[in-house]
């Protein structure tokens, strides 16, 4: 439970040609986590075997269309396992859809082509002008085109000659205007226009278009309008077609995803012209499921041999949990991988972090609230399951602490008139006199936000001495963890000066504290002794290091008042919320009512969203900072089996 | 119940007013550094994330302390 999985680090040497069987058992196996081979001059590293680069060819084609499809929430379709085939089929797809693509853009060219020429020939017919106009003539020119101010332009253009037909209209917001006149007029005309912001329009070829505008302007519009009709059928059966199809290459990826990792295997592996050897670590209670298989698939012909693990390697790491501690695992991966000599923490997060949680949060209405909102979540979101069921966790401790503290959304009593009411139906509660008021209190353990303790003259709430008590045993059992797995890695003599110590320490600043306020009859220089063994023991097991972390441990401990802070602030919010801003609203009436419900849901809304997000980043923090700082390293590295799935 | 509120029951109340004040500014300055930095380190590595908010939450304690403070000078007015 607290240690790893133990592994075997395993070497598999076998001829060249069990290389594609070896890998094709491994593979399907997914028991080893492969070490790479680095090229020496002895051992260089192997080659590709299979189709290697059809494999990877056909994977790059089928992501490009994929990705070119844009289909979301796709359906992985099981692909027959011939690569031909696929092949084949992939081959298909990218031409159809390559069809369908020229298609698209000839529809669109067209379009858009045609309606540059209704565009003009909308110009013609709004100067009332014809087509024919705009052929070459030898005495006149023709001038059509935009121009930004129209005032004044045809009576100075008649100044010029009187022999000239002279045309404007507005059409798309524009002024257009065109101008017929004599040749010899020609710069004399162009200097005016230009003067009026002219600018020419660049007809295109309408010898197709003679005469009257108009009625090729209805004919075109009919056609465009066809055309229209046709792309957004062609759009259309583009999308059916890539949704019929991506079920199919998110399965071929899948499947030559795999098949591209066994054929690129052996680039990790240590390879002679005619032998193989790979290196990996398998844990150890598969190790004989692995060497059964491997030696009855390939008739003995390949060896393999347990290496000895020197202390240099990097062990992969598996954790091995009870299935109720599993959850917790993801606050490891979230942090960082135990090492291989040391002890996983998951089962202390287990036991404290929904205890410090529900501590925190503490009220029975929002733990069954929050129940919900992560039950909600853990059917709609499978790949945030651990952390939802670890938080499902947290909302259980939260109701417990609810009852403890006897807290109802924010609410400790109920007024007279609801406390005789709810007494009916057996519902335990008492009577009190609170300043002068009658009202009936929920049946509690303890009172969070008001019960009081004193301590040394001095009157604290008694979360807060709660707290520091939680921590002063929480850090201590760091301690003690951080003991045993120095015993582990560095022996007993380094572990007992490192850690132990701090024992030492915690006596000392006990009797100096204790003798000071004069409860116990020893001299204050016992305390200080104590105080000084403890240094010392620290200087020779961590060094000064040691010694400049020695005010830390006080402060850790200090630290875990937060788990009484956290919760008065949090029940306070909910008492403003209850008292302060509804209930004026409430005994007010009438529509106030609806105000008031209003208020309640908003703010409690609010209050149990910073519920979650406070104990929650406070309690991890606690076990991060204060507690795994006594005894946790960490550094591992996950163990990957070559064969596993990987999300896409 | 309206306490007598005398000159030194003010001068309590700010004080506490100014312990939990303070250490909330100090706390939240010390946290946009940390978090400015940890949304970097993010962007070039995203495993980093849950060291990053762990981080960044470190100088919380200052808040809480200052919390605590607040209500033990409170207190003193009983």
């Amino acid at each position: 439970m607290l240690k790893t999985q133990r592994m075997t680090k395993i070497k598999i040497i076998g001829a060249q040609e069990q290389l594609p069987l070896t890998v094709e058992i491994i593979h399907k196996l997914k028991l080893m986590h492969l070490l790479d081979h680095t090229k020496t001059e002895e051992l260089d590293i192997g080659n590709p075997i299979g189709e290697s680069e059809r494999i990877s060819g056909l994977l790059v084609k089928s992501k490009s269309l994929l990705s070119s499809f844009g289909v979301s929430d796709i359906k992985k379709e099981n692909v027959s396992e011939d690569i031909t085939e696929i092949e084949n089929k992939i081959k298909k797809i990218a031409e159809e859809s390559k069809e369908s693509d020229n298609l698209i853009f000839k529809l669109n060219d067209n379009i858009s082509k045609k309606k540059i020429i209704l565009d003009q020939l909308n110009i013609l017919k709004y100067l009332n002008f014809d087509s024919d106009i705009l052929k070459p003539y030898n005495y006149l020119d023709v001038f059509i085109g935009t121009v930004t101010k129209n005032e004044g332009l045809e009576s100075a253009l008649s100044k010029i000659t009187h022999k000239l037909s002279f045309a404007s209209s507005v059409y798309a917001d524009k002024c257009f205007v065109g101008v017929l006149a004599p040749k010899k007029h020609y710069n004399k005309i162009f200097t005016l226009l230009q003067q009026h912001g002219f600018n020419m329009v660049e007809f295109s070829d309408l010898s197709e278009h003679k005469g009257n505008p108009k009625e090729h302007i209805h004919k075109l519009s009919i056609s465009i309008d066809l055309l229209e009709k046709d792309l957004s059928h062609a759009k259309e059966q583009q999308k059916e077609f890539a949704v019929e199809n991506a079920g199919f290459l998110a399965g071929a990826i899948f499947y030559l995803t795999k098949e591209a990792e066994k054929s690129q295997a052996p680039l990790r592996f240590a390879e002679t012209k005619y032998a193989f050897i790979i290196e990996g670590w398998v844990s150890s209670k598969e190790y004989n499921l692995l060497k059964k298989e491997l030696e009855k698939k390939t008739n003995h012909r390949v060896h393999i041999e347990i290496l000895p693990i020197s202390e240099t390697d990097k062990i992969p790491i598996v954790m091995k949990n009870m299935f109720f501690v599993k959850p917790f695992e993801f606050f490891m991966h979230l942090y960082t991988l135990p090492t291989y000599k040391e002890m996983d923490p998951s089962f202390f997060l287990f036991v404290t972090f929904p205890f410090f949680f529900g501590l925190m949060l503490g009220d029975v209405g929002y733990g069954f609230l929050t129940l919900i909102l992560f039950s909600l979540l853990w059917w709609k979101m499978p790949k945030a399951r651990n952390l939802l069921t670890a938080m499902m966790l947290c909302s259980v401790l939260t109701i417990f602490f609810g009852f403890v503290f006897g807290e109802y959304m924010g609410f400790e009593s109920v007024s007279e008139h609801t406390g005789e009411f709810l007494m009916q139906y057996g519902i335990p509660l008492h009577q009190e006199t609170i300043h002068g008021e009658v009202v009936y209190s929920f049946p509690r353990l303890m009172n969070r936000l008001h019960g009081e303790v004193n301590v040394l003259g001095n009157t604290l709430p008694t979360v807060l001495i709660i707290g520091v008590l939680l921590g002063f045993l929480h850090v201590n059992l760091g301690l003690f963890l951080g003991f045993i797995n120095e015993v582990v890695s560095h022996g007993f003599k380094h572990a007992f000066f490192a850690k132990i110590s701090w024992y030492v320490l915690e006596l000392g600043v006990a009797l100096v504290a204790l003798s000071g306020l004069g409860m116990i009859p020893f001299h204050i220089g016992i305390g200080l002794a104590v105080i000084g063994i403890a240094a010392i023991m620290l200087f020779i097991g961590e060094g000064v290091q040691g010694l400049v972390e020695i005010p830390a441990i006080f402060t850790n401990i200090l630290s875990y008042l937060r788990l009484g802070a956290v919760g008065l602030a949090s029940v306070g919010l909910a008492v403003v919320v209850n008292e302060k801003l509804a209930l004026p609203f409430m005994e007010r009436g009438g529509v106030y009512i609806v105000v008031a419900i209003l208020i309640l849901i908003l703010g409690h809304a609010v209050n149990i969203a910073l519920g979650i997000i406070g104990p929650f980043l406070h309690s991890l923090r606690l076990h991060y900072v204060e507690f795994f700082s006594k005894f946790y390293k960490g550094g591992g590295i996950p163990f990957v089996a070559f064969g596993e799935d990987k999300e896409t | 119940m309206v306490a007598e509120i005398t000159t030194g029951v003010g001068y309590v109340a700010l004080a506490a007013a100014l312990a939990f004040g303070l250490s909330a500014i100090a706390s939240a300055i010390a946290e946009k550094a940390i978090g400015t930095a940890a949304v970097g380190a993010l962007a070039e590595k995203e495993e980093l994330f849950g060291k990053g908010l762990i981080l960044t939450v470190i100088p919380e304690t200052l808040v809480i302390f200052g919390l605590v403070v607040a209500i033990l000078i409170l207190g003193l007015v009983g």
